[in-house]
């Protein structure tokens, strides 16, 4: 038994450095997208014929693209709105899909059975071929990446949020709540969104990156967000078109969109196993 | 002394985990002889069970284990290597474990379990490569052995399609298809429900009378160690603090923990209307007190207790007790 | 349960989900702004031709009846007509012509995913908390992290411009020629593979260290079994199971990284046809595809739920 326990602190001091990795990035790409544009000597839309397309260097770290605007710049530019984007639909998904998944796992019977076979259903569909048919009904444009993403992340959060009440629901607190006549909306918010908020946050910050991917890969489409918007999406659909003359206008653009990733999927892994070893088994399927 | 199975001196394990190490178990000193059952008793936390996984080697890798000098028929353990240790592992020393359901690969027959150990077992001689060869057979006598008639059945089911007890059972007779000259049982019963659990340590008793192998019986249960063992060893807090043969032991316990086990298992047997606890709880490992491991929690306390552990002291007649009232000698 | 009603079971299920899903893509796809008839017909549409035209579709009926004639002809194989492709091209043989393609990229980049996976997972798992174990885990989750139409880009300039090994755009069907499309498949398979990869090396090792803490691999040990034994028939056998799961699970966000990578890579499979029809707002074909790769999604399900069932008899025994 103390094996146990000595090997879970080993473990915990590991996960630390995983989620001090992750915040660090995070906390670094949070800044650069905030305060980073108002560094820039480089305006994100000014022209410079006198500069296209050159190679990154000390002036440009990341070059700049075929207008000759500085690359590094609009990656900031760009990046703030991608993780706007993201963060907007990965709220709205958490938030339409934790309400489904809770009241599912509360009301139970053929509610939960056919809301959950629904749930299966969009799991079944590959995540582009989904946001893709969203895309046609809704048009192309930021809103219409924002849903996407949302719907995306819905049968995720519903099953997460379901599994984990459904545990909760048992437990004598939430019956003792019950039995003094609390209504079920009080309970739920008070009593066990509580209690179960720690795998949903982890979820986010790693639907957070995968968020940002799905955005990019429908710009990068050019079913997403629309130049002149800038977002890392459009930026790399830009330099492909030139890839072989610029080719570090989308390879650059895409390092820093790994960057912003793996930090959020370092901090969102550390966090898993830091704030409840038990929460895998809990959330599995 | 020439029958001792296996004879252990001043064994210490533990667990080390970032640079510092904790010892769960220290200076125990065991000797079981050929055919006798000796019963390591202690509450959960007191090293009984990573006593017997040190001795044979299957603690986790983190684990520090040292001793004096471990001798098991005239082999020093501590002098074989990883792979030869593996090779006595099962052959020479079995296990039987606390549970039985987890004991078993899920994703295997039962047959599967018997056909592997019997290959194991065939390099012990050569009438066990001809029992091997027609394993099916020698499976089904030793179930039948180990009480479960209807063997064949039993084979072709998946664990999971077994009860604990049928498990149990299966797993006891793995065992023995090895022949093997020392058995470590680690709590056998204690995840079984009451009429099997019964039922398994009848098997037992049968198997010291009939084997002259040598078993070591780990529990928390002194009226499983009064019913089974011909001599026990009391832990607490790592330590071994009283040992002797067993009916010696129940009539006339010299430890004030011993006593105080032994009046709370009695309470039990009587359903006296209080049950006579003993007050406070087990020492954490990483907090252990200075003096007599006990000494918070004794009735007898005296100021020397706290100023430095007792010695073993030997009472004659294999008895011992690690006790300042005992120290005269 | 025995295996035979378990598989009748899960067969209904799999059949209830595709004609649940095709209502559903069908209802989405009609909630689609644009008129088809105008897309095609263009500005020299009168009143007249477009009248035709939605008759000629059955543009006319009721939703529900739309839905009836489009299921009826769909089961007979007759999906319909591409309405943006020229001289009615019936989408049947459209998919006849993709699908096989968009299957071989698939496979291909799956089985590379696998073979990654399962040694670097093993090799972490194996070596836990040393070196090797840090160094395949970094590896993994930087797989994680990288945007598959990204890598491909990189892979573009790596291996195609920087060295030419290998053709940075254009594939060669297995039809054509058997070992070129292993060949001119390679980097977009591997741009699929990379985060599919670290996806399932993570899982792998998490799911081999979870087993060999298991008691019944302490039992294995201590019967005396060799190391190598307790790990291929006690370990990995056990853990296999949840990266079968995860395997499975994982088939969705391949094939959203196909749709990317066959464009970027101009092979001629489904996604490039769906995105395409998506611009070309060819909305028969978008759905036609949409319902395809639902049944794909849905037969790897069924595929991997029975390799589960055989893996583990506790879900069927």
């Amino acid at each position: 038994m103390a094996a146990i326990s000595l090997k879970a602190t080993v473990f915990e001091i590991r996960r630390n450095r995983v989620v001090a990795t992750g915040l660090a990035i995070t906390v670094l790409v949070l800044f650069a997208v905030t305060v980073g544009p108002s560094l820039s000597p480089y305006d994100p839309t000014k022209m410079d014929f006198t500069a296209l397309l050159k190679p990154p260097s000390w002036t440009h770290p990341f070059g700049t693209n075929s207008f000759g605007v500085d690359v590094l710049t609009r990656v900031l530019y760009g990046a703030r709105n991608s993780l706007l984007i993201s963060f907007a639909g990965v709220s709205l998904g958490a938030f339409a899909g934790v309400l489904l998944g809770m009241t599912c796992a509360y009301i139970g019977r053929w509610v939960d059975a056919t809301a959950m076979r629904f749930v299966d259903l969009l799991f079944s569909f590959p995540i582009f071929v989904l946001a893709l048919m969203l895309m046609l009904i809704l048009g192309f444009g930021v809103q219409s990446v924002i849903i996407a993403i949302a719907l995306v992340y819905v049968p995720n959060f519903a099953r997460m949020a379901r599994n984990t009440t459904m545990v909760v629901k048992s437990e004598p607190y939430v019956q003792a709540a019950q039995l003094m006549g609390q209504s079920a909306l009080r309970i739920m918010v008070r009593e066990i969104l509580p209690n179960i908020a720690a795998p949903l946050f982890v979820q986010f910050t790693v639907g957070l990156a995968f968020g940002i991917i799905i955005e990019a890969g429908l710009s990068f489409l050019g079913l997403g967000v629309q130049p002149p918007t800038p977002s890392l999406g459009v930026m790399m659909a830009d330099g492909k078109d030139y890839f072989h003359r610029g080719p570090w206008v989308l390879t650059l653009t895409g390092a820093a969109l790994t960057v912003a990733i793996l930090g959020l999927n370092l901090l969102g892994d550390g966090l898993r196993d830091l704030l409840d070893p038990r929460l895998r088994r809990r959330s599995a399927e | 002394m020439s029958d001792v199975t296996l004879s252990v001196r001043g064994l210490d394990a533990g667990f080390s985990m970032g640079g510092s190490t904790v010892m769960v178990v220290r200076d125990v000193d065991l000797d079981i002889r050929k055919g006798e059952m000796v019963g390591i008793i202690g509450e959960s936390g007191s090293g009984k069970t990573v006593t017997g996984m040190s001795i044979l080697r299957l603690l986790p890798d983190n684990a520090v284990t040292h001793a004096e000098r471990i001798d098991f028929l005239g082999t020093d353990l501590l002098g074989l290597s990883a792979e030869a240790f593996r090779e006595l592992r099962g052959r020479r020393i079995a296990m039987v474990f606390q549970d039985p359901v987890g004991a078993f690969n899920p994703a295997k027959k039962v047959e599967w379990h018997l056909k592997e150990i019997f290959e194991r077992s065939a390099a012990k001689s050569p009438a066990h490569v001809d029992r091997a060869k027609n394993w099916h057979g020698a499976a089904i006598q030793l179930l039948k052995d180990v009480g479960i008639p209807h063997g064949a059945d039993v084979m072709h089911l998946f664990p999971h399609q077994l009860s604990g007890g049928m498990l149990q059972r299966t797993l006891i007779a793995m065992v023995l298809a090895f022949e093997p000259d020392l058995i470590v049982a680690d709590e056998p019963t204690t995840n079984l429900d009451n009429i099997v659990e019964r039922q398994i340590l009848r098997l037992f008793r049968d198997l010291q009378n009939r084997l002259d192998c040598a078993f070591l019986f780990i529990t928390h249960d002194m009226s499983i160690a009064h019913m089974l063992c011909d001599r026990i060893a009391v832990m607490y807090a790592g330590r071994i603090v009283e040992t002797g043969p067993t009916k010696q032991v129940f009539a006339d316990p010299k430890h004030p923990y011993t006593q105080g086990l032994l009046a709370s298992a009695l309470a039990l047997d009587t359903k006296t209307e209080r049950l006579k606890e003993i007050p406070g709880e087990l020492p954490s490992p990483t907090d252990l007190p200075p003096g007599c491991l006990f000494e918070p929690r004794c009735d007898f306390a005296k100021p020397e207790c706290r100023a430095k552990l007792p010695a073993m002291s030997d009472l004659g007649g294999g008895r011992g007790v690690r006790c300042v009232l005992y120290n005269h000698a | 349960m025995n295996f035979l009603w378990y598989l009748v079971v899960r067969l209904g299920g799999a059949l209830a989900t595709i004609i649940v899903g095709s209502f559903l893509i069908f209802l989405i796809m009609q909630l689609a702004p644009g008129d088809p008839a105008l897309t095609v017909l263009g500005d020299a549409a009168t009143t007249e031709t477009i009248a035709a035209f939605r008759e000629e579709h059955g543009l006319d009926q009721p939703i529900i009846v739309q839905y009836a004639i489009w299921l009826e002809k769909a089961i007979q194989g007759d999906l319909g007509n591409s309405i943006a492709l020229a001289g009615k091209f019936p989408i049947s043989e459209l998919l006849g012509n993709r699908l096989p393609v968009t299957i071989f990229i698939g496979i291909y980049g799956l089985a590379i995913a696998l073979v990654i996976s399962l040694t670097a997972g093993t090799i972490a798992a194996l070596r836990h908390g040393k070196l090797a174990d840090t160094v395949a885990t970094s590896i993994a989750v930087l797989g994680i992290s990288m945007p598959d139409f990204w890598l491909s880009y990189v892979l573009i300039l790596a291996f195609a411009l920087s060295f030419t090994w290998f053709p940075s755009y254009g594939f060669t069907t297995p039809a054509q020629d058997f070992f070129g499309a292993f060949y001119s498949g390679f980097l977009p398979a591997l741009a699929i593979a990379a985060p599919m990869a670290g996806v399932f090396a993570r899982i792998l090792r998490a799911s081999l260290l979870e087993t060999a803490r298991k008691e019944y691999v302490t039992a294995a040990r201590s019967f005396g079994f060799a190391a190598p034994f307790v790990f291929m028939h006690y370990v990995f056998r056990n853990a296999i199971i949840p990266f079968v799961t995860v395997v499975g699970l994982q088939v969705r966000y391949l094939l959203g990284g196909v749709v990317i990578i066959e464009r970027i890579f101009g092979i001629s499979g489904m996604g490039s046809l769906m995105v395409d029809a998506a611009f070309g707002r060819d909305y028969p074909v978008v759905q036609a595809c949409a319902l395809t790769f639902l049944g794909i999604v849905l037969t790897v399900n069924l595929v991997v739920d029975i390799a589960c069932a055989m893996l583990d008899p506790r879900r069927t025994h």
